[in-house]
């Protein structure tokens, strides 16, 4: 097993999380930080024109981006530490076999 | 004489279990007539539900105790009314107040201090001057009159002053002071709910808090209850041109005071249903304007560099492997190091301290707008609501000022013993490198060779110094708003309040999505760059990456491997 394959195992794990339970509340809060945006930039209350729908557009989809590498950063971050944890706690388990024996 | 008191002491257990039984429906039920005709089978239809008027309050009344003058079976024949009655009936006819309007002179019976202040407060107006709509009458705020039940006022928490009142009611004030055409025909101001639900205390409110103001909360007359603790009442709620009204000229900081002890006048500016982008000073606002185009500005620019990258790491990949390109398997065990304990403690302490203002500070921001409340209530909900969350907030931020304090000293002493490295300080050397990487990322050819830290890294380190400062700074002003409001004007708090957000969705955006792109998920570097945890780099990577530092290195060193 390749030195990476725990955390990026993890990091999948953490992007299927991010899809199932976190993707429509990133895109919310996308939308919104591009709104509030909008409304310093082009004033309140806010027009649906152009440019203010491409800065919301631009929100959610950084929302996403962000929420989502956040959940594939955790994942590979776990998955990393659980890598370390099988592979040094296996070759002790084989040394107290040795000793035993 | 002795024979009665005993069947009478036999009678009365009797009796009671009698009436537990469900034989009690076999005893008629005075009120039994009038719903022959008077049943509702749904909320909202005309008539009664005769299990939800049971569950009521005054479930032990009779129909006739409201409905004075009532005969089955109806149509019913009344004697007309005479006098100040009269004429209130006739108002709430007219208006279109309520389907039996006459049913409202019973409640002054047994309320009588309760109708006499509806009467006397602005909500009474409409009864006595020729208004145009209907005001509220008693059922307005408590919901259908046949089914009130005891409201569920939030018990006071211990030690505290003011007990937040009945949320159920506070909303049905929303009903009329949020409805366009309602509040334009009543002449009232239109933007009330939305600027409360956008205020942080809505937000909190909304988010499950139980300690933050709803509108009866700041409106209502402080009146102490029978245990000594201030509730608010909402019978009593004047205009705000009435100089008796809790939120008119010097009452409103001891308002704000009931729960923000030592709150001035100052302090009672900050929340009053207006944008604070729109205050009275032009500070404010101008702050408002430039963090958005430098948050939206900043943001554009990353992301195109990180699509820009993108597109040019896969076009690297694509081209290495046609080109047949090995790992080296020396290179890859050979490290140099990067960063020691000191500065992976620093990052450490800083990266859990921000992720954590994040997911507690975010989500209390994202509930100003409709749609992510509920996202936001579970959110906050996994760490004990919005005040749990709050508590964790000031823990976080803790934890960030420790970080930036211990990045201090560790520059103090490194520069005390003359050992401070200068790498991280940006020159004409990062202009030159931007324009190459640029010029790479778009027509490929070769990778700057950069030195120990490319300008990416240094715009990363130089942020976090501008970002501590904004988001330390204002962070302050909102953990002890009212000693700030003591000593310092109140475009300060206010702008305090605009830069904390904007400057948050700009820190996180750039980290969550540019940072990370850079240091965990472009391809070259997934699943991450390891030197946060391992303060190692190895020798191919740093080929890779800081071709200028690996080359100074192999002149040096005469490393094997050049
Ligand atoms: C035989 C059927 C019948 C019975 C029994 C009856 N009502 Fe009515 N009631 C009516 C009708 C029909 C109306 C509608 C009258 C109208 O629209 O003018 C009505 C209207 C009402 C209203 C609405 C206000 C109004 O004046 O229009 C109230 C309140 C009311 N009844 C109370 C009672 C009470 C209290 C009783 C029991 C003492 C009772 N009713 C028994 C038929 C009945
Ligand atoms: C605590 C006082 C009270 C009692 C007790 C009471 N009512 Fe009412 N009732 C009212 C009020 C006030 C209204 C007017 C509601 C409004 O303004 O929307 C009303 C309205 C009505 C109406 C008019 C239609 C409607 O649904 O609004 C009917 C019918 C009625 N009551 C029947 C009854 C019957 C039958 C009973 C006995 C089971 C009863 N009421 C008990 C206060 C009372
Ligand atoms: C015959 C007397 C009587 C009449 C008439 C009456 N009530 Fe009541 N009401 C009571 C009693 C008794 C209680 C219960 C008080 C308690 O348990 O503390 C009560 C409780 C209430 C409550 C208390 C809810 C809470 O939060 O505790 C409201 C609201 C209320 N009544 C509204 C009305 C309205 C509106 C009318 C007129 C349509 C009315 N009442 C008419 C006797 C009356
Ligand atoms: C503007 C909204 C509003 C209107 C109008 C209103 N109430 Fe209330 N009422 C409240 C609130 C809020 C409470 C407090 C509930 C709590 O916190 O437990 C309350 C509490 C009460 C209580 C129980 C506590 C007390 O103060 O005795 C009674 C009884 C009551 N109302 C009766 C009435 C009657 C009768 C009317 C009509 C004359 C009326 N209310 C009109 C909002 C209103
Ligand atoms: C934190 C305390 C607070 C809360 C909570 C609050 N208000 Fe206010 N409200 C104020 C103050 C202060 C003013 C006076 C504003 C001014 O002078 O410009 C005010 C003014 C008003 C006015 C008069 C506006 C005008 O300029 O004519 C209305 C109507 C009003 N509030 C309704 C509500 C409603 C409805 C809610 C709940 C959705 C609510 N308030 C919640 C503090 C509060
Ligand atoms: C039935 C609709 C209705 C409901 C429900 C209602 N209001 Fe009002 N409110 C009005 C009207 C109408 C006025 C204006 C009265 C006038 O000036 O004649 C008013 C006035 C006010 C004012 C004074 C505004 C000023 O000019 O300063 C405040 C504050 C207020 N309401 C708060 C509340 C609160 C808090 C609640 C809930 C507990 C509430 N209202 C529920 C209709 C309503
Ligand atoms: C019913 C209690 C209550 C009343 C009344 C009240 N507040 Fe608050 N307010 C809160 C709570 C609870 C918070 C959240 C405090 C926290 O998280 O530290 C808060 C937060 C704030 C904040 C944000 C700063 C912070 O501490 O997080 C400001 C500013 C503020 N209130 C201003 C006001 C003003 C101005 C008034 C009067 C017009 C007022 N409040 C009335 C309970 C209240």
């Amino acid at each position: 097993m390749n030195r990476k394959t725990p955390s990026i195992i993890g990091a999948a794990v953490g992007l299927a999380l991010f899809l199932a339970i976190a993707l429509l509340p990133a895109l919310l809060y996308g939308g919104y930080a591009g709104v509030l945006l909008a409304g310093g930039i082009f004033g309140t209350p806010v027009q649906p024109t152009f440019l203010v729908r491409s800065l919301i557009m631009f929100g959610m989809v950084m929302g996403a981006l962000g929420v989502g590498s956040l959940f594939a950063v955790g994942g590979a971050v776990a998955g990393a530490a659980v890598g370390v944890l099988t592979t040094s706690v296996a070759p002790a388990k084989a040394a107290t076999q040795e000793t035993k024996a | 004489m002795k024979t009665l008191l005993l069947s009478l002491l036999l009678t009365f257990p009797m009796a009671a279990a009698a009436a537990d039984a469900p034989a009690k429906a076999a005893a008629p039920d005075p009120n039994q007539a009038c719903f022959d005709c008077h049943v509702a089978s749904k909320p909202g239809e005309v008539g009664v539900r005769p299990a939800e008027f049971g569950k009521s309050v005054h479930a032990s009344f009779g129909c006739t105790d409201c409905h004075a003058d009532y005969q089955a079976p109806g149509p019913h024949e009344l004697a007309p009314l005479t006098g100040a009655d009269a004429a209130l009936v006739a108002r709430s006819e007219a208006l279109k107040a309520s389907t039996a309007p006459r049913a409202y002179l019973a409640c002054g019976n047994c309320h009588a201090e309760v109708v006499e202040q509806v009467a006397a407060s602005v909500h009474g107006k409409w009864a006595k001057g020729d208004a145009k709509v209907a005001g509220p009458t008693c059922a307005s705020c408590h919901g259908s009159v046949h089914e009130i039940v005891k409201g569920v006022a939030t018990p006071a928490p211990a030690g505290a002053t003011f007990a937040t009142g009945a949320r159920a009611i506070s909303e049905r004030c929303e009903k009329c002071h949020a409805d366009p055409a309602y509040v334009e025909k009543a002449g009232l101001k239109g933007d009330v709910v939305v600027t409360f639900h956008d205020s942080i205390h809505g937000r909190l409110v909304n988010t499950g808090s139980a300690l933050a103001p709803a509108c009866a909360d700041c409106h209502g007359a402080a009146e102490k209850d029978g245990k000594g603790v201030l509730r608010p009442n909402a019978h009593k709620i004047l205009a705000k041109t009435d100089p008796a009204s809790p939120v008119a000229g010097k009452n409103r900081a001891g308002t704000c005071g009931r729960c923000h002890a030592g709150a001035n006048d100052n302090f009672a500016k900050l929340v009053a249903h207006n944008d604070p982008a729109h205050s009275e000073s032009k500070i404010p606002h101008f702050l408002h304007v430039v963090f958005s185009w430098l948050a939206a500005l900043t943001l554009i620019f990353f992301a195109g560099h990180v699509a820009l990258d993108l597109f040019a790491e896969i076009r690297h990949k694509v081209r290495m492997r046609k080109a047949g390109h090995g790992h080296d398997p020396a290179k890859e065990s050979q490290f140099v190091q990067r960063f020691d304990l000191h500065q992976r403690a620093q990052h450490w302490l800083m990266l859990v301290g921000v992720i954590l203002l994040g997911v507690t500070g975010w989500p209390l921001r994202g509930a100003g707008s409709p749609e992510a409340i509920e996202t936001s209530r579970k959110i906050l909900g996994l760490f004990g609501g919005p005040h749990g969350a709050a508590l964790l907030h000031r823990i976080a931020a803790v934890m960030i000022i420790i970080s930036g304090g211990y990045h201090l000293l560790y520059l103090v002493l490194h520069g005390a013993r003359r050992t401070l490295a200068f790498s991280m300080l940006p020159g004409p050397r990062d202009v030159g490198e931007i324009r190459d990487n640029i010029r790479y990322m778009l027509a490929g050819g070769d990778r700057p060779a950069y030195g120990k830290y490319s300008y990416l890294e240094k715009f990363d380190y130089w942020a976090v110094f501008w970002g501590m400062i904004m988001m330390v700074g204002t962070g302050f002003v909102l953990w002890f708003p009212v000693f700030f409001a003591t000593y310092a004007p109140h475009w300060l708090l206010t702008s305090a309040q605009i830069i904390h957000g904007e400057e948050a969705t700009l820190a996180l955006l750039f980290l969550f999505v540019v940072h990370f792109y850079n240091a965990h998920l472009k391809p070259s570097i997934f699943p991450m760059n390891w030197v946060w945890l391992t303060g190692k780099m190895s020798h191919a990577m740093l080929e890779e990456e800081h071709r200028g530092q690996y080359e100074e290195l192999v002149e040096k060193k005469k490393d094997p491997h050049p």
